[in-house]
């Protein structure tokens, strides 16, 4: 018996996937973050408290997820019956050939977790883990009937947005109850398949089966002892989706579901959210909602996304009531609202009080009226709200309800709450236009003053030393930025600056080779010159304490372009001969490093290099020595 | 490429903080006209080589104005002091963009008569040259740091249902007033480029009042260099305008340009908010 349980069929009738698995695919990584998030959200414990939600996403060994083997041999054997499940079993058999694949996770802090785990499929809905774990449609009750009211998910359709998510249809989570009880559950969404000689449904849960009398089966949950990326040790929920398929992901593209999609629930620090290492709560949502990298932020260009502006509405202007009736009952909400003549598209963030936005509503004919406006009810509006939502929660209409009665309701109020609005922005034009005043035409009539920085000296970690002649530092962003050559007589500083060595491969090495230390050399103390065929290379060491007390040095050499990029140079493909202009004696070299130059008392040490008739004349040099 | 860095060249180099040379200084400074067309960088450069200078006189070395942003663009210059125009289309500012002088060789040089080096290159200067294409020196760096946009109150609407056309443009003192019959031909509420047209046709009415009254007698143009500037009000508003935009001259013949050139894409920016518009009527 395998680690997955999948019910038993007298013969195969249904040759398809799970339709909304596809739908909630097209919704990309959007759909799975909104959907976790918001079941994270509705399972809130403490109310002093932000739920935390942890995002990981990386890499996870094929042979670590538990009762992969199973699963393998089971997509062998499914049978595609027309050309769009042919493909998917094409790629869910293509995804299992690989050893290591992608993973997301999310795991959630200060939630109830899911209760009764131990009770298995107990067909009571107390046990909100059978629930869960082991009916599709349905959710567990809460026992608190506001909260109830106020919670997200309505179409019980949410679980298999995380199976949508990989490549196979397969999604674990792992519960911590109230007790420190761990378990673990999941599923995968095949299709209806024939396996060793026996037929069985679409739908494979990870759990042990006890089997009453002669067909009653029943499902416990497998205490979780699997590897760590299934670990869930804190009271919550944790679910994890291997063979996360391509272009999920997207850091950029989760930030932004998660400021667009729950930016009240975060700004009312109800939700926090840790991407891998990004923290996203109350303070530093801002820092997101003003980066470039995410966000739009002149104010004329926010044509699709709105985020932003919601947050500037929500935080800066003061709620007024306002009141839509479906002429059956009356329903009250804050709204927040700005007018603003750079705003080129104006839409209505409908917000759950969870936090969570329904939708950009479109505000019939006002969608290019520059306002921006956010609008959240409270429970009862919420249950409402709820009715007119779509199957992935994000717009409202009355065009999926079925009840004649209630569609009609449904119309009323979104006409009300259209011509409630259309009200109020007129109104705000008419006070931000006077009939009489000032056009303005700072759009079409203006000039420019451009300012520009002057980069005087080089923007180097230079320091000056008494003769007026620089070492440069390395890795020291801090040094002065501006000297002037002939100044700084008087100035004491350190002329040579110490970089790490790198670190020596083997101990054998002998012990002076180790006490080296190395130093990058100032441009300015060397001078170099090509004539008659020659190189003549110039250093001036006079005036370097660090090089006084040494007999020779060695000398390294590194290619360097003008932004500062550097490149390995290899003396001996390039240099026959290097010699002491005063002493003629030559020097040996290796790699890049000539080795025990002479340092002369004068501390000018001058080189003459017979070149290669290959090498490159016009390349430019930094020096590095070692003392 | 621009230096940033600095390196040891194969030969004396001048710049700001090499001593290769006795006395080295090699400063830029710009000042940016712009209008809808093209920036206009005007260049101002010191330098303290003579041996450089005799060269550039000679041709035999070029002042090349380098542009970084995405990528590199090189633009000669006639002398110390230059005036480069670069479309708008060629080069884009932001924070990124950084501008240097440079030194190049058009053919190869020696170094015989330069009396300016340094001890140690002194003694090889006869012997010392460097080939066509090689850079005899770089400047200072300057980078692109912000930009100020200044607008101009040149414009007031009116209402007033008493008016015996539909709309009527006037100058007052200060700005052009456009009087409208009533308030719906305001367009409240919609994007404000729709009113463009009437911000068109007034500056014109206004720039050919200019004309009249700055025009020389017999002369039909106005050049806008020789006149006094306008002591105040909506002609000075327009004098300046036009001084920063790069304008010239002016004439009953190239309001049009005139207008161009002085503002940013009036028509273009109503046809956008019309279509845009039109593409959003639900």
């Amino acid at each position: 018996m395998g680690m997955f349980q999948f019910a038993r069929l007298q013969n195969i009738e249904e040759h398809n996937f799970h339709n909304v698995l596809e739908d909630f695919y097209k919704m990309g990584i959007r759909g799975l973050v909104r959907e976790n998030l918001q079941n994270s959200l509705d399972a809130r414990l403490s109310k002093d408290q932000p739920v935390v939600v942890k995002i990981t996403f990386g890499d996870l060994a094929v042979n670590d997820i538990p009762g992969i083997d199973e699963l393998k041999d089971r997509v062998q054997c499914l049978e595609g019956k027309n050309q769009y499940s042919q493909a998917t079993i094409k790629r869910m058999q293509e995804a299992m050939k690989a050893e290591v694949v992608q993973f997301i996770s999310f795991e959630d802090c200060n939630t109830k977790g899911l209760r009764g785990a131990k009770n298995g499929q107990s067909n009571n809905p107390e046990d909100t883990f059978g629930v869960y774990a082991y009916s599709k449609g349905v959710h567990g009750v809460e026992d608190d009937p506001e909260k109830e009211k106020v919670r997200g998910g309505s179409h019980g359709i949410g679980k298999i947005a995380s199976n949508s998510a990989s490549d196979i249809y397969l999604m674990y989570f792992a519960n911590c109850d109230e007790h420190g009880e761990q378990h673990i559950g999941g599923t995968i969404q095949l299709i209806e398949h024939q396996y060793q000689q026996a037929y069985y449904r679409a739908t494979g849960y990870f759990a042990q089966a006890k089997t009453y009398g002669d067909d009653q089966v029943q499902k416990f949950p497998y205490e979780n002892n699997f590897h760590h990326v299934f670990a869930k040790d804190t009271r919550g929920l944790k679910i994890i989706v291997p063979f996360l398929r391509e272009g999920f992901a997207d850091e950029v593209e989760m930030v932004k579901t998660i400021c667009d999609s729950f930016l009240i629930a975060i700004l009312e620090k109800k939700l926090v959210v840790e991407i891998n290492d990004k923290v996203i709560d109350d303070k530093t949502i801002h820092m997101y909602l003003s980066d470039e990298q995410y966000y739009q932020n002149e104010i004329s260009e926010m044509k699709k996304e709105f985020t932003p502006l919601y947050a500037q509405t929500y935080t800066k202007i003061p709620a007024q009531k306002i009141q839509i009736s479906n002429s059956e009952t009356t329903f009250n909400f804050d709204l927040y609202f700005t007018y603003d003549e750079k705003i080129p598209v104006g839409r209505m963030a409908i917000f759950r009080t969870v936090g969570m936005k329904i939708s950009d509503y479109k505000v019939l004919n006002n969608v290019r009226k520059p306002f921006n406006a956010v609008l959240i009810g409270g429970a009862d509006e919420d249950v409402y709200l709820k009715s007119l939502e779509n199957e992935s929660h994000t717009d409202i209409s009355a065009d999926h309800i079925k009840d004649a009665k209630t569609k009609r309701l449904a119309r009323k109020f979104l006409a009300k709450l259209n011509s409630e609005l259309d009200r109020i922005i007129k109104e705000e034009i008419k006070k931000q236009n006077p009939v009489d005043g000032i056009i303005d035409t700072s759009d079409i009539l203006y000039t420019t003053e451009i300012q520009f920085k002057k980069q005087i000296e080089k923007a180097l970690g230079t320091v000056t030393i008494n003769t007026g002649k620089k070492m440069m530092k390395t890795n020291d962003a801090s040094a002065p930025k501006k000297q002037t050559k002939k100044g700084g007589k008087n100035k004491k500083a350190p002329a040579l600056q110490k970089k790490p060595n790198p670190p020596k491969p083997n101990l054998t090495e002998r012990d002076d080779e180790l006490k080296k230390d190395r130093y990058s050399v100032q441009p300015n103390l060397v001078k170099r010159l090509i004539v008659n065929g020659k190189e003549i290379i110039h250093f001036d060491f006079s005036q370097e304490k660090a090089m006084q007390s040494a007999a020779n040095c060695d000398i390294l050499f590194e290619i360097i372009d003008g932004m500062g990029a550097k490149y390995a140079f290899d003396l001996a493909n390039n240099y026959l001969e290097i010699l002491n202009r005063h002493t003629f004696s030559t020097y040996a070299f290796d790699g890049n490093k000539i080795k025990g130059v002479t340092i002369p008392k004068n501390g000018i040490v001058e080189l003459i290099v017979t070149f290669k008739p290959t090498y490159n004349k016009a390349l430019k040099f930094n020096y590095l020595v070692e003392v | 490429m621009i230096y940033k860095k600095d390196a040891n060249f194969p030969y004396p180099i001048l710049t700001n903080s090499s001593f290769d040379y006795e006395e080295s200084e090699f400063y830029f400074d710009i000042e940016l006209i712009e209008n809808s067309e093209y920036y206009q960088f005007v260049i101002e450069t010191t330098l303290t080589s003579s041996f450089i200078k005799t060269l550039l006189d000679l041709q035999k070395v070029e002042l090349i104005l380098i542009v970084q942003a995405k990528d590199n663009k090189f633009y000669p210059l006639k002398g110390l002091n230059d005036i480069i125009f670069i479309p708008k289309s060629r080069v884009s500012l932001n924070k990124r963009t950084t501008l240097q002088l440079q030194i190049r060789a058009k053919a190869q040089i020696n170094f015989s008569a330069n009396h300016e080096l340094s001890l140690f290159y002194i003694q090889f200067k006869d012997k010392m040259n460097v080939e066509k294409n090689g850079t005899l020196g770089f400047s200072n760096i300057i980078t692109f740091d912000s930009s100020n946009k200044k607008s101009y109150d040149l414009f007031e609407k009116k209402v007033d249902p008493n008016l015996l056309s539909e709309i009527k443009i006037e100058l007052s003192t200060e700005t052009i007033v456009i009087y409208y019959r009533n308030e719906e031909m305001q367009f409240a509420g919609l994007p404000h480029p729709i009113n463009n047209l009437y911000v068109y046709m007034g500056l014109r009415t206004a720039l050919q009042q200019f004309v009249l009254l700055f025009a020389e007698e017999g002369d039909e143009c106005v050049y806008l260099n020789d006149i006094n500037t306008p002591e105040e009000g909506l002609y000075l508003k327009l004098h300046q305008l036009m001084k920063q935009k790069g304008v010239e001259e002016i004439s009953m013949d190239n309001l049009d340009a005139v207008i161009y050139q002085i503002s940013d894409h009036i028509i273009t920016k109503f046809t956008h908010t019309v279509r845009g518009l039109e593409g959003s009527a639900i």
